[in-house]
């Protein structure tokens, strides 16, 4: 595990390059994004809904355990969870009940 | 791959606005991306008081709205000074705090219990496991965190968890998962540590080691649904969605802002992490007006007509939109991670991308798989 960032003293200005002088950024490509790989699995890029389906199996289990303490959430506590409505980005912040 | 159509344009009526009462935080947490949190830079009241005009407007409007109470850490600004802080805001208005809980006490949970305000701490697993959390000697806040833990428990004031995770791997999502249900939250977030702020540590991780915790972490939810899972759940929701062919109906319709308002008043827009810094090169300092000066909804308004490094960000969502198999599930890279990664916010994926997103939809199918053909 590195080190934490040298000082938490103030830090007056935001440098790209960070502010603890030794990180290396990350670099874009030449077409200035860095654009989206093929997924980890190696199959192709459009490919995602085809895995999707051929977890199919698996998946119907937990997605009805899902849906299942949902409702039951939804049911005792008399308002949608943030699952249910989900109206932000998917930040740390969306902690509350939605 | 779908034509995505969610998260065109932004919402008028955010759904609620996070505020910094101080910059001071009484931790210093190794990953801590917050500048000035040594600094007790208190938010005047009158930036309460003129974020809540346009905030009570709002809130009449809508079912629901919330004030999210962030820092720095936000009870290091004091009981009564929070009180008058949030007394500009109108009743029904819902409170939320996220907090370190080193300083919860019984009359903290007085508190909490008097403003019926939602609590949200931070802890990262056992003692072994949080020691990245601690104060400015160095010394461990977990026994303060779990002090604060224990009031509100005597109190009978539900919380739910952030839990930064540094070393995903698979043996940790069982182990943090059966460690939270002990502690009793009701809903828990994993957060991968991210490069961001003034913490420039290497977010790099293992691709196999990211999925194979997220799918780990899928496991023990499975068998023991004891708490509100964000992440599994949001995948298990999208998800279900691919299954039925409607992937692309998940994401909302527009983008919600996330109005932050710092402490001094300035406003930034959709990445909370941005606040604080004051001279970026080439971006200044991210807000897009402040508050003592210009009504709230008229900050957020600016976001229809976006300039300068939100227009580059809003150029970078529909480069994912065009690019990414992984936009249903996400709405693109997140503004402070593509900042704070490469400098610019006109890139796609992120290393966040990949830890928070990418592999944790493919760590979810990988346990779908290989409970399928368990079966």
């Amino acid at each position: 595990m590195p080190e934490p960032v040298g000082s938490v003293a103030e830090q007056p200005a935001l440098s790209p390059s960070h502010p603890d002088g030794t990180a290396t950024q990350r670099q874009p490509d030449a077409a200035g994004t860095r654009g989206c790989p093929a997924p980890p699995s190696g199959a192709p890029a459009d490919a995602l809904a085809e895995r999707v389906r051929a977890a199919a199996d698996g998946l119907a289990p937990l997605v009805a355990q899902a849906e299942a303490v949902r409702a039951e959430r939804a049911r005792s506590q008399a308002w949608p969870r943030w699952t249910d409505v989900f109206t932000t980005q998917f930040t740390e912040f969306s902690n509350r009940p939605r | 791959m779908p034509r995505w159509t969610g998260m065109k344009g932004v919402v008028d009526i955010p759904s609620y606005v996070l505020m910094q009462p101080t910059t001071l935080c009484n931790l210093d947490c190794a990953y801590c991306y917050l500048p000035h949190r040594t600094t007790e830079r208190r938010m005047p009241v009158a930036v309460a008081e003129a974020t809540a005009r346009t905030v009570n407007a709002w809130a009449a409007q809508v079912d629901r709205f919330s004030v999210v109470w962030h820092g720095g850490e936000p009870l290091a600004a004091g009981r009564e000074y929070l009180s008058a802080l949030m007394a500009p805001f109108a009743k029904g208005i819902e409170h939320h705090v996220q907090t370190n809980a080193t300083l919860i006490d019984d009359q903290w949970c007085e508190f909490f219990l008097a403003h019926e305000m939602e609590i949200g701490i931070s802890v990262d697993g056992p003692a072994e496991l949080t020691a990245q959390r601690r104060d400015r000697r160095g010394a461990p806040a977990y026994e303060r965190i779990m002090r604060g833990v224990d009031a509100l428990r005597r109190h009978g004031i539900r919380f739910a968890v952030i839990c930064v995770v540094s070393d995903p791997r698979p043996e940790l999502g069982r182990r943090l998962y059966e460690y939270f249900c002990e502690l009793g939250c009701y809903w828990l977030g994993i957060n991968i540590e991210e490069r961001e702020g003034v913490n420039g540590r290497d977010n790099s991780r293992d691709p196999e080691a990211v999925r194979g915790f997220w799918a780990e972490l899928t496991a023990a939810w499975r068998e023991n649904p004891c708490m509100e899972l964000r992440e599994i759940e949001w995948s298990l929701y999208y998800l279900a969605a691919a299954l039925r062919g409607e992937e692309d109906t998940v994401l909302p319709r527009r983008r919600d802002p996330v109005p932050t308002i710092a402490h001094d008043g300035r406003v930034v827009l959709f990445s909370p992490e941005l606040a604080g810094f004051d001279s970026a090169p080439r971006y200044g300092d991210f807000a897009l007006g402040n508050v003592l000066t210009t009504p709230l909804d008229e900050i957020v308004a600016r976001a229809e007509s976006p300039t300068g490094w939100l227009a580059e960000y809003f150029a970078g969502v529909e480069k994912c939109r065009a690019t990414c198999p992984y936009f249903g599930f996400c709405g693109g890279a997140h503004a402070s991670n593509r900042y704070f990664e490469f400098g610019r916010f006109d890139v796609t994926q992120t290393q966040h991308c990949l830890n928070t997103k990418i592999h944790l939809l493919e760590g979810v199918l990988d346990h779908a798989r290989a409970s399928g053909v368990r079966r």
